[in-house]
């Protein structure tokens, strides 16, 4: 849906999305107070929160559009991810994502190349995380590459000591996968022991 | 791939590989079968034609134990909508034909005189059917068993099909391949039944077999988690979805001129259960939703709403009874229905001499039984609703897309379906997209129903993801629990080679941009909906549709697209 000037108008229950979503996760604790970025790919556009918006209270003036294809001048305004978040988009059937720094599903990066859950959510969920490690873990094009490829065959992965990337076919679901991994993080971190109750549990690292 | 061609004129048969590539691309079922059409099909041919094929097609999980994935494809140039036409069901001839030895089974030609197929461990024989032809199906099946075996899978048709009703379905073991009109296919090559017999030794084992283990666990995990799959469906069969339909707004009556009345509720899946004597599954199938009354077979939703609410209806025994009606004849209940529901909009406004009324059972059956032979106002009724509402002037009276009947579920209260509808390439279907999933059951997520940006792109999306399930024949209700990221697992676990998420949802979409090259070359119209439904931004969203399919604004697949593809 554009304006005559062919700019992205959004939709009231489509900027609602982008405002709770965002919400939620600063309440939950899955970003600090602007940090994170979600974005929305509408047609051949990319809608994708500002830099230094504070994700908790996004209002329109916070959303970016940008072309799918290339930069273009709107990326002086737009999230510093946004070079993954194209190359995401561009690589994948992606129709959300939901860029985040859940605490523990960060801290257990640092530790682990690959996060598999424990907890019976995570499990249906995830089965298995990657981790990917890169040197320049802001904007750069290693990322964008390491990530967009993982992505074509898990929903959700880490990099490491920054944070997580989800992909969705809504914001809703990429938000799910976010705040479910650190369900999992939160009780893969503090689990001491523990006992198996799963079926075929050897087999997630396959996944 | 073991393709086998049977030439009906020329009593002969061939058995040779599929072309590795083809495999690799398409994978299976509605992929296979539909490549195969697309590259055998003379363009313009009369779908009626001898030369026309119809070919049936089985996945790569047909007779392996994945839950949900014992099922079959047909496919053909639809004598109803002129369209590719791709109709899957759960029957056991997919299976039998996997035990044969035969992967997919094509018939060409015509045969000189009423017949029927035999199939035993990939020998075809065409026998003398003349004893079939015209009788009832009871009769017809014994008659097979006792000649082929009790184990023989029967896939037949009934009078509508010999007689060529454009809606003519096709039965095997209690199931159906519904729409399109393939039983009249059938028909027209004098085929009355196809009988197979596989007894081969090889158990059907897939590439990765532990892999394949783990992974039907956790499908089967999440069909035993959600309460569609473990409940819902188990319990009251597709019916479940009528009440929640009528009380969302989406359930019609009267050809769609009014909302389903309260009184609805009487011909539900909840009450329907009253007259179930069991219920059926498919092959492999842990829900079984199929449905056995004592009249038989059904109803689904879709019949519960096409020859019930539709129609104006509400006496379950009544809708029951004109379902088996339809199952004996061999005709798709929601094209009959809807036909028939045209009908009586046309009797009551004084515009056709038809002898019928919403609510009116006795006469509703007699019409029936008039469209299956094709005698009286069934001849034209028999054409389907475009043809009649062309007849009479009146095109905005008939509820199709391309052709085809469209199913329950109002598009006017869910604009994503109604989007589906306009854009299906088998035409107004609600299954290659099934957006009702998003829109009324939150499945993956709930989306707002009378939301209208962001919905295109997704739309393509779940027909892509849905078209890949069916190259590997999935019930589409295996959509409704588990993620459909799993899909591209299970193929790599049962074909032996890596398949990633993205890389199915491209053999999707190859499928879906071949299927509308098919029909741009057949001349099909372009995607809209009937005036009295597109009662919100249909063009803005089609506009949207095309931009995230790759399209030009008349709904062409771009160049850059189908090199993307490897098309055609």
């Amino acid at each position: 849906m554009t304006s005559e000037d062919g700019s992205l108008m959004l939709e009231e229950g489509t900027f609602a999305m982008f405002r709770d979503i965002g919400r939620d996760l600063f309440l939950r604790g899955l970003i600090s107070s602007h940090a994170g970025n979600i974005s929305l790919r509408i047609g051949q556009k990319i809608c994708i929160t500002r830099r230094g918006s504070m994700l908790g209270r996004i209002t329109r003036e916070d959303l970016v559009e940008v072309d799918l294809d290339r930069a273009d001048s709107h990326v002086l305004r737009a999230s510093s991810e946004v070079v993954v978040h194209r190359a995401i988009y561009r690589g994948t059937s992606a129709l959300a994502i939901v860029h985040a720094h859940p605490p523990y599903a960060t801290l257990l990066s640092m530790l682990l190349d690959e996060l598999i859950p424990v907890d019976s959510e995570g499990s249906y969920f995830f089965k298995k995380v990657p981790v990917v490690s890169v040197e320049k873990t802001i904007g750069s094009t290693e990322a964008a590459e390491l990530v967009s490829e993982l992505l074509k065959d898990y929903r959700i992965v880490m990099m490491r000591g920054h944070g997580s990337f989800a992909r969705g076919d809504m914001l809703e679901d990429a938000y799910m996968l976010t705040s479910s991994l650190e369900a999992s993080a939160f009780y893969l971190y503090h689990l001491q022991g523990g006992k198996e109750y799963r079926l075929f549990s050897d087999k997630y690292k396959t996944w | 791939m073991n393709v086998l061609t049977v030439d009906l004129g020329r009593s002969a048969a061939r058995l040779e590989r599929l072309d590795r590539q083809v495999a690799d691309a398409y994978i299976g079922g509605r992929g296979v079968t539909s490549r195969i059409l697309f590259d055998s099909m003379e363009p313009g041919k009369d779908a009626l034609d001898a030369a026309s094929p119809v070919i049936f097609g089985t996945g790569p999980l047909t007779g392996t134990p994945f839950p949900m994935g014992g099922r079959f494809t047909a496919t053909a140039k639809s004598p109803l909508t002129n369209t590719i036409f791709s109709s899957s069901c759960g029957g056991r001839l997919g299976v039998s034909l996997r035990k044969a030895g035969i992967d997919v089974l094509v018939l060409t030609g015509a045969a000189g005189s009423p017949s029927y197929l035999s199939i035993e461990d990939g020998e075809a024989r065409i026998l003398d059917g003349s004893s079939l032809w015209g009788r009832e199906k009871a009769f017809v099946k014994a008659s097979l068993r006792e000649k082929h075996g009790k184990d023989a899978s029967i896939l037949l048709i009934g009078r509508a099909g010999e007689t060529g009703c454009l809606f003519a379905n096709i039965e095997n073991d209690g199931r159906y391949l519904g729409r399109g009109g393939l039983g009249a296919l059938l028909g027209s090559k004098q085929i009355k039944a196809v009988v197979v017999r596989g007894r081969g030794k090889e158990k059907l084992r897939p590439a990765d077999e532990e892999q394949f283990s783990f992974l039907a666990y956790e499908c089967r995990k999440w069909l035993a988690a959600n309460p569609v799959t473990s409940q819902g469906l188990p319990e009251f069969g597709t019916g479940v979805l009528f009440n929640l339909m009528r009380e969302t707004g989406l359930l019609s009556t009267r050809n769609y001129r009014e909302a389903a009345p309260l009184e609805s509720a009487n011909i539900s899946g909840e009450m329907m259960t009253r007259l179930l004597t069991r219920r059926r599954a498919c092959p492999f199938c842990p829900v079984a939703c199929g449905r056995v009354t004592r009249y038989g077979d059904g109803p689904e939703y879709e019949s519960l709403w096409s020859l019930g609410a539709n129609l104006a209806l509400f006496d379950p025994e009544k809708v029951a009874e004109l379902n088996a009606l339809c199952n004996e004849l061999g005709m798709d209940t929601i094209s009959a229905g809807g036909v028939v529901g045209l009908a009586c909009e046309l009797a009551e406004k004084g515009l056709a001499p038809i002898p019928v009324a919403y609510g009116d059972s006795a006469a509703i059956g007699r019409l029936i039984g008039q469209i299956a032979e094709r005698t009286g106002p069934g001849l034209m009724l028999s054409l389907g609703t475009r043809r009649v509402a062309e007849q009479f002037q009146l095109p905005d009276a008939a509820p199709e897309v391309k052709g085809l009947e469209l199913p329950a579920y109002d598009p006017r209260g869910a604009y994503g379906n109604g989007l589906g509808y306009a854009t299906s390439n088998r035409g107004g279907c609600h299954l290659p997209g099934y957006f009702i999933g998003a829109e009324v059951l939150g499945i993956p997520k709930l989306f707002d129903r009378f939301a209208v940006q962001g919905k295109a792109s997704l739309l393509a999306l779940y027909q892509n993801a849905f078209a890949f399930m069916d190259t590997l024949i999935l019930c589409r209700f295996a959509a409704f629990a588990i993620p459909v990221d799993y899909f591209a697992r299970v193929a790599s676990a049962v074909l032996g080679r890596k398949i990633t998420w993205e890389e199915a949802l491209s053999i999707g979409e190859r499928l879906w941009n071949l299927e509308r090259l098919f029909n741009i070359r057949e001349g099909v119209e372009r995607d809209k909906l009937p005036e009295r439904l597109a009662t919100f931004p249909l063009d803005r969203m089609l506009h949207e549709y095309y931009g995230a399919r790759g399209w030009d604004e008349a709904g062409i697949p771009s160049p850059e697209k189908l090199k993307l593809l490897n098309l055609p």
